[in-house]
């Protein structure tokens, strides 16, 4: 019996999707059979940031409705071998196609085959929230160093908090800048953890190569030097138990030589 | 018959005591005849203890007036031993001291009838209704309405101060950048309704000196 880990966050555009995907692989790469379940029904991108899109036949509104099995809608990843499944929302229809009893129960079955269910919240608190919280078991929040991130990472702790199923949340802190960090321009991480004041899972440094990687449909945690994808990589331990130390927020200050070198390279 | 009003002398004055068991209209009668047979010249001022019988506030009025039919004795003051349910409730909501251990986050809000005691803090978009006074062991980053009974005396006191609005009684403040500046420093601050009937902010040891500060705590003047 496996466990259901939602990621939610309540304000769009932090990261979720991004996150669900490279844990997912993280979790699959340390030898744990993972599935991700998309409930984002109508705006569905895990698939797109895992790059499996035209893999997709069936979906997670098909099985629900029981047009198809379960193993028929799961789409497998070959990169990570036959460890990484991913459940697609549908596309067509939306969130008020399932309830969180269908999700619930649906949660429940796909637990019985895997260790470990990621379940990728939709932004907001309604009706796609509700749905992707219902089978969950663990929750992580996921914000940025913003204010309104965190207003909303709140708000969602505190939605967390009342369902007596959900474990209590982990945070992630994504998109971390080091340099406005250091300049005090945007919250720094102990302000963040002491006023949303629950545990620290991970921090992610801010990386164009995140999102390039993104948008090529293959997650960052592929790419075993990146920094990011250490930090991902990190959590994925974390989850699994082990005390892993948090990364140094530090850029690598580039010396002068350094940079004389670079320019004569070019 | 047996007497069923006693009539005791005590260095406070006249007590007239009333038989527990006995008929109302017994009483009354009683009582006038106690009315009539007392003939001094001057007023003499006597204090009515109903005992452990309930009497309606017309019932009072009636057994006064049967005192008083001669015009020489005068009730001051009427005692008794029981209270009603709802005075008794309405008694225990406003002694009510609820402990609440934990966050306030956005959007949640804490209801207390009386007074309410938070460890935790109470975050932005949090909100603290209270019929009595709040103290928060923590930081204040959210609102707080306190004294929504009606208690005009009602205090809002924080470790941390950095409400973004305070309402006491009916008495609403939403704190600006300007306000907060005024105030200085946040830390250990308590907020009440001054005399002018504008919400005033004090270190919070001025707590005990303020009129507001009820009887039930320890230590209050």
């Amino acid at each position: 019996m496996g466990e259901a880990i939602v990621i939610t966050s309540g304000k769009g555009g932090v990261g979720k999707t991004t996150t669900t995907a490279n844990l997912g692989i993280a979790l699959a790469l340390q030898g744990k059979k993972v599935c991700l379940v998309d409930t984002d029904i109508g705006l569905r991108n895990l698939d797109v940031v895992l790059g499996l899109e035209n893999r997709i036949i069936y979906d997670l509104v098909d099985v629900v409705e029981g047009r198809c099995r379960l193993h028929q809608a799961l789409v497998k990843d070959k990169r990570v071998e036959e460890r990484l499944y991913l459940l697609p929302a549908a596309q067509t229809t939306d969130k008020t196609a399932v309830s969180p009893t269908q999700m619930k129960a649906l949660i429940d079955e796909i637990k019985q085959t895997f260790d470990y269910v990621l379940i990728d919240c939709p932004a907001g608190i309604e009706q796609g929230y509700r749905n992707a919280v219902a089978g969950a078991d663990q929750a992580i929040v996921v914000a940025t160093p913003e204010i309104s991130a965190v207003r909303d990472a709140d708000r969602i702790i505190g939605l967390l908090e009342q369902e007596a199923h959900v474990g209590a949340p982990k945070l992630i802190i994504n998109r971390v800048r080091h340099h406005l960090m250091e300049s005090g321009d945007t919250l720094d991480i102990n302000e963040i953890t002491a006023h949303l004041s629950i545990d620290l899972i991970g921090i992610i440094l801010d990386d164009e190569d995140v999102i390039t990687s993104s948008n090529k449909g293959e997650p960052i945690v592929m790419d075993p030097n990146n920094k990011a994808s250490l930090a991902y990589r990190n959590i994925a331990r974390r989850i699994l138990g082990e005390s892993v130390p948090l990364m140094a927020i530090t850029e690598d200050k580039k010396g002068f030589f350094t940079k004389l070198f670079a320019i004569f390279s070019k | 018959m047996k007497q069923v009003v006693h009539m005791k002398g005590t260095k406070d004055g006249f007590i007239i005591k009333l038989d527990d068991k006995a008929a109302y209209q017994d009483l009354l009668i009683a009582l006038m005849e106690l009315a009539e047979s007392y003939t001094t010249d001057r007023q003499v001022d006597v204090q009515l203890h109903l005992g452990y019988r309930y009497c309606s506030e017309e019932e009072q009025e009636r057994l006064v007036a049967a005192i008083e039919k001669t015009n020489k004795l005068h009730v001051t003051q009427i005692n008794s031993d029981v209270v009603t349910k709802q005075e008794s409730e309405a008694q225990l909501i406003k002694l009510q001291n609820e402990m609440y251990v934990g966050m306030v986050r956005s959007g949640q809000v804490l209801r207390a009838d009386g007074d309410v005691f938070i460890v935790g803090n109470v975050n932005q978009n949090g909100r603290v209704v209270a019929g009595g006074n709040i103290y928060i062991l923590g930081r204040l980053k959210g609102m707080a309405y306190a004294g929504q009974n009606g208690n005009e005396h009602a205090v809002v006191a924080a470790s941390y101060f950095e409400a973004t609005h305070i309402c006491i009684g009916e008495v609403m403040e939403t704190m600006s950048n300007e306000k907060v500046a005024q105030t200085g420093h946040t830390e250990l601050t308590c907020a009440h309704l001054n005399e002018q009937g504008v919400i005033a902010y004090k270190p919070i040891h001025e707590l005990r000196n303020m009129p507001s500060f009820f009887m039930t705590a320890k230590g209050g003047n």
